[in-house]
Parts: C-alpha cells; structure tokens; sequence
C-alpha cells in the first residue's frame, strides 16, 4: 500500500495546481485548507474584503468534488438559519437542512452574526452534527468550515468568544496579490466568464477521508513532541498573555504538523513543520493582556517571542558528542 | 548600548583642548611681528624682538583679559587701555638703545629707535579678543580675511626698502606669513567646528578631519612656494592662449567638428612645447628663498633652476600625498570614543552588506578531535564545535535554518552544501527514525571533516577591531558581532 | 567664485605684477585651500544619510520609546561636523537632551564630526507630558566643509508621528442596566432581538415563513410564529463634553488640567468597559483632525475597539467644535434603543436636559457623570431634573491620580 505522505504529496500537487487555476497568489492559504482537510480542522480566514476567500473556497470544493454553501453573517440570522428547521407542509412536519449540511462551509463575516448563532455554528463544527428540535443530524464528511472576519469593519460586530475561536484549527489569511499575480487575475476573466469552470476534480471525499487515516500514521519523534509541548506550555508562561494556549491547540499544533509533513512528502515531522504552523495554529488562540495590547503587543509578536525562545531540537548537552 | 566613555578629562585632553586658542595665538603674533618688522626695516632698524616675543605678548593678553575682565567689568577698559600701553613702552624698551637713551635724559633720540616696539601694544590687544572660552570663528575669520591680504601689502612696502634690512624683513615675513596661514586656518576651522557644535563635537574626536586638513594646508603652502616661481610664465602662457584660440574658433566654426578637434589638439600641443621651452629659462626670484628653510619649508636655494625647484616640489607633493593616504586610512578604522551621556555607537561602514567579521576565537580543542561514529554523532559533533563561533546554531534554529543562515554568510559560502546534506541525514535519522547505512554514515563523516575545517574560523586580528575591543570591551563586541 | 577666491587671484597677479613673491605664495596658498573647500562643497549632502527610527508610533502616557537618529557619512574623506535639527513640537521630551530653540521652532539637535565611512548611531528616549499627536521632523541637516565652514543645507520632508493616550486609571465598578441578564426592559424598540425568545402568537399575514414555531402550529392546527424582545442592544457610549468655559468664548477658551481630567476618566471609563467585554463607543463635539464637527467611535465589542478609542481621545481638540446639545441630539437619532449613554460632563445639565430627556424618549438609558469641583450641584440639579447621576471624581491631579471613583 502506498505510504500516505506519497499520496499526501500527490494530492497536494494535484489541488494546486487545479485550484490554481482560478485563484491566484492562495497557495499559503490553501496549504491550511488542505491541512485543516486532512486533520478534521476548521479555517479562520481573516482578511480584507476582495482577495479571494469565496473563490478559494469554491475552488477546493469542486476541485475535490465536494458540496459547499455560503452563509452571510448578518445581525438578524438565526441559528435555524444555519442548521435548519422544521417546515409544516401539509400537516406533516419536514426537516428542511440548513446550508450547514455541506462538505465545505464559508461563513462569511462570522463576527456579524449574534452569539447564539455562533453558537449553533460551534456545535457543528465541534460534533459533526447539529441537534435540531431534539433531533441529532450527522453532517456529511468531510466537513471543513471556512469562516471569514473582516478585520476592518467593528461597528456591529461581535468578538468571537475564546471558545469558538479555539475551535479553528488554522487562522488564515490570503492578502493582496503581488502586481503580476493581480495582472494574471484580470486576464483570466478575458478567457472565461467563471474561472471555476476550467477546475477538474483531483480527488473526492472518500479519498481525503482515506487519507485523513493514513496521516495519523506520520511519525513524531519524542523529541518533536516534546517541541510541540514546549511552545504551547510557552505561550502560557509569557508575561503578556492573558491567556494561552489550551492543550487543545498542543494537540491541532501536533496533528497539524503530520498534515504538514504528508503534504511535503514525509512520512515523519521535523521541526521545521511544526514551527511554520505555530502562527496558523496557535495565535488566535492567545488572548493578549489588554494594557499590555495597547503598549503595541500583538499574539504575533508573542509567539516571535516564544519561537525565539524555546529551543528546538536538536537540545544540545555539553558531552552531545558522547 | 555603548560601553562607558572611557575618561577623557585627563590633563593631556584639557592640553589638546587649548590646541585652537593656540593656533590663533600663533597666527596673531605671526602678523603682528610683521608689523614691528616693517616699522623697523623703514625705520632701517632690525627689530629688537621676533616672533617668540609676540607670541608671548598675545598669550599675555589673552590671560590678562580672561583674569581681569571679568572682575573688572566696567573698569576694565581704561586698565586695558593702560596694559596696552604698557606693552608698548616695554617693546619700546627691549631695544638696548632706545633703553640707553632714555635713561641717559636723550627721550627724542630714544623714541627714534626701536618704533616698531610699540606695536608689542597691539599684539597684547590682539590677546584680549580671544578671551573666551573658546577662539571665536568670527574674529578668526576677519584676521584671516584681512591678514592674508595685509600680508602681501606688508611684503610689497617692505620690498621697496634696499638691502640688507629688505632682504632680512622679506625672509622674516616669509616665515611668518607661512605661520599665519597654517595656524591662523587651522585655528579657524576649530574655531567653526566648536562654534557649530559646542564641546560635543571636539576636533580631537575626528583625528582623521585634523590630519586632513593640516596635511591639506600643509600642502597648499608646499605647492605655493615653487609655484610661486611659475606665475609670471603662467600668466603669459594664459594671455596668449586666450586670446589666439578666441581668433581661431571663430574662424573654425565653419569647419566641420573633426576638423575643429584637429585645432584644439594642435594648439594644446603648442602650448605644451612652448611652455617646456620657456621652463628651460631661469627666473629671477626676489625672496632670499634660501633663509625659508629655517623653518623646515624645503625651498630650493637660489642657485637652482626652477626646473628643479618645480621637481623638487613636486616630489614634495607627491610625498605628501602618501601621507594624506596612509593617514586616512590609519585613521579610517579607528572607532572614536562615544559622547558622554548619550548612547552612541560609531561603526565604519563601507556599504557591505554583510556586518563586518570581528576576530573569531578558535574553537575549543578536543571537541573536533573525537571522531564521530555516524551521521547523527557528526551532526552534533559539528555543532559543539562550532559554540563559539558566529556560525554557532542559535537554541531556536532548526537544523535547516541553521544551514540556511551559515550558507548565507559571506565568509562561510566555501561550506557549500555539506552542512544542509549533514543536517538532512541527520533529521532524517533523528527524527525519521530511519537507520542510515554505512556509506550513508561514512559521507556524513565525511562532510563533518570538511564542515569543520570551512567553518574552523582563523581568528583575523584587525586593527579597528582590537581598538573597538579596548574601548568597549570585549562583551559589547560579542553582543554586536 | 567666492570672495576668497577672488583675493587670491588678485593677489597672484598683482604679486606677479609688482614681483612680490610673499603675495603670490599667500594667493597661491589661498587660491588652492578655497578650490579644494569648494570642490569639496559641490557635492553637499549628497553622500550623507540620514535616517530616524522611532520605536513606537502610540504611546500610553508616561510610557517612552525608543528615538534612534542614524547618520552615515558614505565619502571616502572625513566631515567636519554635521548637523541635523529634528523639528519638533512643544509637549514632546527628549530624556537625554533639551530642545534647541531656532527661527522654526523647537529643535532636537545633534551634531557629529563623522570620519570616512563613519555610521553613528544616537538613541534617545522619547516621551509626551501630556496627550495628543506629536510630530517629530522634517530634519534640516548642515553641513561643514573641510575647513568647517558651513557649506550646505537641505531640508529633508522625514515625519514621524507619535500619537499619546491619555493616561487611564482603575475605576470603581459601574452598575449599569445593559449588563446581561439585567431585570430591566426597553420602554419600546423597533426591532425584535432574536436572540430573546419570549413565545409565540398567531401568524399574521407578512410575517416571515421562517419565524413559523413548528411545535405549536403542529398543537394547534394552525400557523403560531415565535415572539421576540423588543431589541436591546448591550451598548454603552460615552458621550464627552469637552466644554469647560462658559460666555462668548465657549468655544476656543478651555482650562486645561479640566479637560485633561475630563479625557483620563473618558479613556479610564473605557477601559474599563474593555474589561468587561462590554460593546462601547465614545461620541464627543470636540476637533479630531477630521473635517466633521463631532468624534465619533461607534460602539463595538471587536478587538481593537478600546485602541480606537484612546486614539481618538488622544487627538480630541482641548475645546468644543459644536455645542454638546447638538452632539446629544445627533445621538438620540442615531442611537439603537436600549444603548446606555454615560454623560461625562463638568458642566451645569440645565441647558442640555432637554436634549437628555430626548434620549430617554428613544429608549436610551441615559446617566450623568458630574465631574468637576461643582459636581454635587450639577448632580442635585440633574436629579431634578429627572436624569439619573452619579459624581465621577479623580483622587488627584490628572497627572498623578490612582483612581476614579464613582459615588453617589
């Protein structure tokens, strides 16, 4: 049976180049998509409005074969309004699913929408399955929310509680293109009206839910581990942080550095993989000290710290080469 | 931050901080004994006193009025007034004769000797305009202004005199005007550098702007005197190439430009055979040039032609010119001392790219010399080894990144990629589990040999190192390098 | 050719003329120092960079950063000095060094004498003694020739801008309606809250398909929707009144240490709010470098919002744009009901009490912090008035004070 990470590889390969096809300058992004994809993650996408996240998400559905639905955060969406609801249709009740019941989810401005929907949204992307009216619907696999925050608006938003937050695997972000990528974006409207048309499927969900398996299997060295160990229980200790990371992040940290390595064609993580994915991973995790947030600190510029200070394997002692 | 000021208010510092009041006391007596010399040649006396004198008279006046002006205050222009006079009648009085005279009843008699002595008065003046703290760059600026030029008409109306009093005046002013120049210039650029910048910008904290200037002045003084020689020729030269190439080029407009170069080069030609012929001609001087080496001015005595005047001073120049290199580039790598009280860092930064490498201490012994057994004992071999060194992997690097920073650096791109393969084999044991084979391990020892031996960094004492050593200590330089 | 020059020249010829020698050795001399000064001149500060980093671009008060002013001489020969005056504002301070005071204002000067190649480096710490936006450059740099006369100048457009918070304190806790789970109800609302479930009714013609309650349509037999709260929104505004004179020159006169106090316990009352996650804004009628007459920051509970707000409370204007009545009548249209407006103000309520009671009528839940040595009066007068208050005091000084307290 082919090893994982060589399959892990091909599929990389393969999405980039398919998804690449109708979004420019996104490679980072999808990185974290496809790693959130194979470790039953989430994506936190934040960014300015017009790079691309709709596209992106579309994209890696159809590029995967995947269902995916759109729901717009607005003030007055219910929670029905994302799972769904009972309908009365001809005296007879009917579940009518709400866009939730997809494989590939964008949310977008997710910090528009109340609380309580949040909420119901939680529940989904925690347990695989909504409870509607005392009954408990499975949501289909694979199931990736892709949830946008526009980091410009404030008026009429809410914060997305701790909570919620830690329940994303990855924070992404796509920013601007550089001038030939914006150049190549504008010519690709001039060849088709709808740039997604051109995308042809490279896998479908029961491949990525084989594979999601198989990368349980990437080996972790004790020493990683221990690595992966050390930064969360940093972000902890640091003296500008209100409030750091959970184990629940030591464990997206661990299992988002498997993803990783597959992805590169390894079947063992290195520590490279991991400190490339403790911004992703760990930084909207943190909660900054709030007078420490207006002397200019940001989560960014902790976990600088924290991967600054925390030494990486190999350790060395002073008789290492005994 | 930058290490303490290392202490700079020893007695030789305060020394060299009276080197600008110096200077312009220096250039005050130097036109001030012209004055007395000139009275005297006129007089046709030889002057009782010379420069040394005066020197000490302007310095007279100087601390006289830094003691007394203060504590006077109001009083103190009739008493500077009276000191003045004073002056006088005691230059007057340094003549044995005129002291003769006076104090045999002859008064008329004695005031007719020794007339330039009561410009000792003037010179004492001189001392009380530079009282203050610091030499004045306007008033050492209109000395210069007008010196230079009564200089010259001193020289003039002093030439007019016969010999023997013309030819001894003219030396002396030759000797002091030489004196005037290079103190009362340098004077005044120390004077503008305080002035712009107060005590924080002393000269004495840029030694290569000092040695600059004075090799500069120095020097226009050095092509001076020989030039001098060449100015009547010179000036002909100038008169008949100006106006003959004016009344050809207006008749070559009309040529084509090919033809117009052929013009100008011919006549460049020209002018040179024509002037070479004209240096072959001996000049006349009118200064006893001879009495000028007293003071060290490498003038050509009068036998020689000025031919070999003009290759003497040429090679004069070209000394010089060594000098101004060599000293700019002694001088180039030394760190000076940071300002008390404000945190300064000075670096000489040529616009590499790179910092520029101090001196590597040789790594420890021993650590090399026990052979690694495989790939991953090679790896951390290598990396014991290197503790020590700019190429030391930081505690947060990974061994990649590791690689990538020691393959960017300017001095260890000989390492080539032996240490990113090293690294690979041992990540891939480490932290793949995956056993390497012999061969596998046998290169990677292999490229341990090699690493150690790029990376074994030789230690490179430079100078501008070892001086920024002993000023900020050995810690702030490891800090920064 | 400068006048130097000029003498020189003179002096070679007529020396050459007249055959004095002394005077065509002094001309000579003169004639070569001023050609290398001037060519030496020509390139001005071509070859000199200049460069200044700050650390910090905001600053909390009494917090400092980092001020670096880097100068590289790029010329194989020496400078004899080199001068940069950093033009700068009244309220900035420099920790190590004094301002110059020149033609153009305050200056931070620094002078170097810099050897060939020579990079220097002067750090500083910088600081405001009080809030606001500080502006630190351009930079006039001047430099001497070899000869240390001053040979060029330029102005370089190098603008920092340091932006100071006004100081904030801990504030005795607030008892306010909006927080949650709160007993009080909004007199009226315009817009139901979906988020507070209150039963269900018989549909109505228009009403949304999807607010249809199932289980009780299902129990009835025919169409129930679900009833809402009236919408009360979580927010709190501060509204600023920034006036602290009175007659003709309301508006450009103002005592300082008042309004100064006004913006420490507007930026204490707010940070406060940020600790409780509550949504807030700030509104005030003062100039904030924007065209508009009012300051507004609409309420929010997003990250940064307390940031927003202390930066606009750092460039608040000392004195009132517009009238504050106006301000609280933009407010009442504006406004969500059920938003808490804290009233800030040191001055009598009497004249603004009608724009207060029309934001009640919106459904605003409106309370008064009388600050300021008459502030037990005001607040006798607000009472009277029908308009819930309490005193907010500083237990000292602006500038020293520990703590806002909230009585009465």
């Amino acid at each position: 049976m082919p090893d994982p990470a060589t399959d892990a590889r091909r599929l990389w390969s393969a999405l980039r180049a398919a998804v690449g096809q109708a979004v420019v300058g996104a490679d980072d992004a999808l990185r974290l998509v496809a790693i959130a994809l194979l470790v039953e993650g989430h994506v936190l996408v934040e960014d300015v409005p017009g790079t691309g996240k709709t596209l992106l998400a579309r994209a890696v559905a159809r590029a995967l074969k995947l269902d995916s639905a759109r729901i717009q955060g607005t003030p007055d969406l219910l929670p029905a309004d994302v799972t769904g609801s009972s309908l009365l249709e001809g005296g007879a009740l009917r579940f009518s699913p709400g866009p939730v019941f997809t494989n590939v989810l964008l949310f977008d401005e997710i910090n528009r929408a109340t609380p309580r929907t949040q909420s119901a949204l939680l529940e989904a992307m925690q347990e695989r399955h909504v409870t509607v009216e005392g009954s408990t619907r499975p949501l289909p696999e694979p199931f990736i929310v892709l949830a946008t925050e526009n980091p410009i608006e404030f008026e009429g938003t809410f914060a997305l509680p701790q909570a919620q937050l830690d329940r994303f695997l990855v924070r992404a972000g796509i920013g601007y293109p550089d001038a030939a990528g914006e150049a190549a974006i504008a010519r690709r409207y001039r060849t088709a009206a709808e740039p997604l048309d051109g995308i042809e499927p490279v896998a479908d969900g029961p491949a990525i839910l084989g594979l999601r398996d198989r990368v349980r299997e990437i080996h972790v060295a004790p020493e990683v581990e221990a690595y992966v160990v050390g930064l969360v229980r940093a972000t902890r200790r640091h003296p500008d942080v209100s409030l750091g990371a959970s184990p629940r992040a030591a464990v997206a940290l661990y299992r988002a550095a498997q993803a990783a390595a597959a992805l590169e064609g390894r079947d063992f993580v290195i520590p490279d993989d991991v400190k490339a994915l403790a911004r992703p991973v760990l930084a909207h995790r943190l909660g900054v000290d709030l007078d420490r947030g207006l002397q200019g600190v940001t989560a960014d510029s902790v976990l600088g710290e924290v991967l600054a200070d925390v030494p990486t394997p190999p350790v060395l002692e002073p008789s290492a080469t005994t | 931050m930058a290490a303490p000021n290392p202490p700079l208010t020893s007695r030789l510092a305060r020394l060299a901080d009276g080197v600008p009041l110096v200077l312009v006391v220096i250039a005050e007596a130097a036109w001030t004994s012209v004055l007395v010399g000139l009275v005297q040649e006129w007089a046709l006396q030889r002057p009782a006193f010379g420069l040394a004198a005066m020197l000490v008279v302007v310095a007279a006046g100087v601390v006289v009025a830094r003691i007394l002006a203060p504590r006077l205050d109001g009083r103190w222009p009739p008493v500077a007034l009276a000191l003045a006079i004073v002056a006088g009648a005691a230059g007057w009085l340094a003549s044995a004769d005129a002291r003769g005279l006076a104090l045999a009843g002859d008064l008329p008699a004695a005031l007719a000797h020794n007339p330039g002595g009561w410009f000792a008065a003037i010179a004492l003046v001189r001392g009380y305009a530079h009282a203050g703290p610091e030499p004045d760059d306007g008033t050492v600026n209109r000395l210069l202004t007008f010196g230079i030029p009564g200089l010259a008409i001193a020289s003039a109306v002093g030439g007019m005199i016969a010999d023997p009093w013309r030819s001894e005046f003219l030396a002396e002013t030759l000797r002091a005007a030489i004196l005037f120049v290079s103190a009362g210039t340098l004077g005044l650029a120390f004077a503008r550098l305080t002035a712009e910048g107060g005590s924080g910008v002393a000269w004495r904290r840029n030694p290569s702007w000092v040695a600059l200037i004075g090799v500069l002045v120095a020097t226009a003084i050095w092509a001076a005197i020989p030039g001098s020689l060449m100015t009547g020729v010179i000036l002909s030269w100038l008169v008949a190439l100006v106006l003959t190439p004016i009344l050809i080029l207006g008749v070559v407009a009309t040529f084509q430009a090919r033809n117009r170069r052929l013009v100008v080069i011919a006549l460049f030609a020209s002018a040179i055979i024509v002037g070479l012929g004209r240096l072959a001609k001996p000049g006349a001087p009118d200064v006893p040039l001879g009495a000028g080496s007293a003071v060290g001015v490498p003038v050509p005595p009068e036998a020689l032609p000025p031919l070999v005047t003009v290759g003497l001073g040429g090679l004069g120049l070209l000394l010089l010119g060594l000098v101004i290199l060599v000293l700019a580039r002694l001088w180039m790598r030394q760190l000076v001392p940071v300002e008390a009280g404000i945190d300064e860092t000075r670096t000489i930064d040529l616009g590499a790219a790179a910092a520029p490498t101090a001196s590597r201490r040789r790594p420890r012994r021993g650590l090399f010399g026990s052979e690694p057994r495989d790939a991953v004992t090679a790896y951390l071999a290598l990396l014991d080894g290197l503790r020590s060194s700019p190429s030391a992997r930081r505690d947060a690097e990974t061994p990649a990144e590791h690689a990538r920073r020691v393959g960017r650096s300017a001095s260890t791109k000989g390492a080539g990629v032996a240490l990113p393969l090293l690294a690979a084999d041992y990540v891939l044991a480490r932290f793949g589990g995956r056993r390497l084979t012999a061969h596998e391990d046998a290169r990677a020892i292999e490229r341990w040999r090699r690493l150690r031996r790029e990376l074994d960094p030789r230690p490179r004492q430079r100078r501008w190192a070892t001086t920024a050593r002993e000023i900020l200590g050995p810690e702030e330089i490891e800090n920064r390098y | 050719m400068s006048a130097q020059a000029v003498v020189a020249v003179l002096l070679i010829v007529l020396g050459t003329i007249l055959n004095v020698s002394i005077a065509i050795i002094l001309g000579i001399a003169s004639l070569l120092l001023e050609v290398v000064r001037l060519g030496w001149a020509r390139r001005g500060l071509g070859d000199l960079e200049y460069r200044r980093r700050i650390g910090r671009e905001r600053l909390n008060w009494g917090e400092e950063t980092t001020l670096a002013i880097e100068v590289w001489n790029r010329r194989r020969l020496p400078v004899a000095w080199l001068r940069a005056d950093d033009a700068a504002e009244p309220g900035l301070v420099v920790r190590e060094r004094s301002f110059a005071s020149g033609e153009m204002g305050l200056s931070l000067r620094n002078v170097w004498t810099l050897a060939p190649h020579e990079r220097v480096t002067r750090r500083f710490h910088v600081t405001a003694d009080r809030r606001g936006v500080f502006q630190l450059g351009p930079v006039e740099l001047s430099m001497g020739d070899l000869f240390a006369r001053r040979a060029a100048m330029e102005e370089r457009p190098v603008i920092d801008t340091l932006l100071v918070r006004p100081r904030t304190v801990p504030v005795t806790p607030l008892r306010r309606a909006d927080v949650w789970g709160g007993l009080d109800r909004a007199a009226a609302g315009l817009t139901e809250d979906p988020a507070r479930f209150a039963g269900v009714r018989e549909y109505a013609p228009g009403d949304p398909i999807r607010r249809i309650h199932a289980r009780a349509s299902v129990r009835f037999g025919r169409p129930f929707v679900k009833r809402f709260e009236p919408s009360r929104d979580r927010e709190v505004v501060v509204a600023l009144d920034v006036q602290t004179e009175h007659g003709r020159s309301w508006d450009l006169a103002y005592d300082d240490a008042s309004v100064e106090a006004l913006m420490v316990m507007a930026a204490s009352l707010s940070r406060s709010l940020a600790i409780e996650r509550a949504a807030f804004g700030l509104a005030a009628a003062a100039w904030s470098g924007a065209v508009r007459r009012f300051a507004i920051v609409p309420a929010s509970a997003a990250p940064g919002q307390l940031e927003r707000v202390l930066d606009l409370l750092a460039r608040l204007s000392s004195s009132p744009s517009a009238p504050f009545e106006a301000l609280l009548t933009l407010l009442a249209r504006t406004l969500r009901p059920g938003v808490t407006v804290l009233v800030l103000s040191a001055r009598n309520p009497g004249p603004m009490a009608r724009s207060l009671r029309g934001l009640m009528r919106r459904g605003c839940r409106v309370q008064l912090l009388a600050v300021g040595p008459e502030a037990g009066a005001n607040l006798a007068v607000a009472r009277a008035l029908g308009i819930p208050g309490v005193v907010a005091r500083l237990d000292g000084p602006w500038r020293t004070t520990e703590r806002l307290e909230l009585a009465g």
